[in-house]
């Protein structure tokens, strides 16, 4: 039995849109997959991002916070230094008012003293003669 | 209340006997409370303490009436 020509090209040329349907058709999968994978990519860089942005926003507030610190721990400083400054002062004050006090003090513990003494003396001379009257007597 | 004359000499007679012999325990006792009737604060002190005491109040006393006597 011999084939007919017209089968044979009919097979052939059927062969041909078979194989090039097939090829049509893995063109277009690896396409589609192509654009699966970079929607996929473009979504995940959308998400880092994101994330970078959310991050530089922190970083920003810490820069402020950090920031506010510094301006406290210098006004802090400040005061320390002046509170420290009226300090000494205060104490230089005192310790010239307590030498003051101290020396006026003693000028009066002397002039005191020196009373005293002679009270004492003119006590003493009184109460002797005293005592030597009444012994006599 | 202030010492009557008579106790004021006997506290000047008892300090310038202190001066040349001890006083006997009843005499130091008698002086102390001399001196403590012008000086409240003497109650607790050394003896040797209210001898000075009581001779700064004699010789304020003197003093007080020599300066009054020329007036």
């Amino acid at each position: 039995m011999q084939i007919p020509d017209q089968w044979v090209g009919a097979l052939v040329v059927g062969l041909i849109i078979l194989v090039l349907g097939q090829l049509v058709l893995s063109c277009r999968a690896y396409y589609q997959y192509k654009d699966d994978v970079r929607n996929q990519i473009d979504g995940k860089i959308g998400n880092i991002a994101t994330s970078l942005e959310n991050l530089n926003a922190k970083i920003e507030n810490c820069t402020i916070r950090i920031e506010n610190i510094y301006a406290r721990l210098e006004s802090f400083e400040n005061k320390y230094d002046r509170a420290d400054k009226e300090l000494w002062n205060r104490a230089d004050q005192i310790e010239r008012r307590l030498q003051d006090k101290n020396s006026q003090l003693k000028e009066e513990l002397l002039t005191l003293q020196t009373t005293s003494d002679l009270l004492m003396k003119a006590g003493l001379a009184g109460s002797e003669d005293i005592y030597k009257k009444t012994k006599r007597g | 209340m202030p010492l009557t004359p008579a106790q004021f000499e006997r506290m000047e007679y008892l300090l310038g006997k202190a001066q040349h012999t001890s006083l006997a325990p009843n005499e130091q006792d008698e002086l102390r409370r001399y001196v403590v009737v012008e000086q409240p604060g003497a109650e607790d002190v050394t003896f040797e303490t209210v001898v000075t005491l009581g001779l700064i109040i004699v010789g304020a006393y003197l003093l007080y009436k020599y300066l009054e006597s020329p007036a």
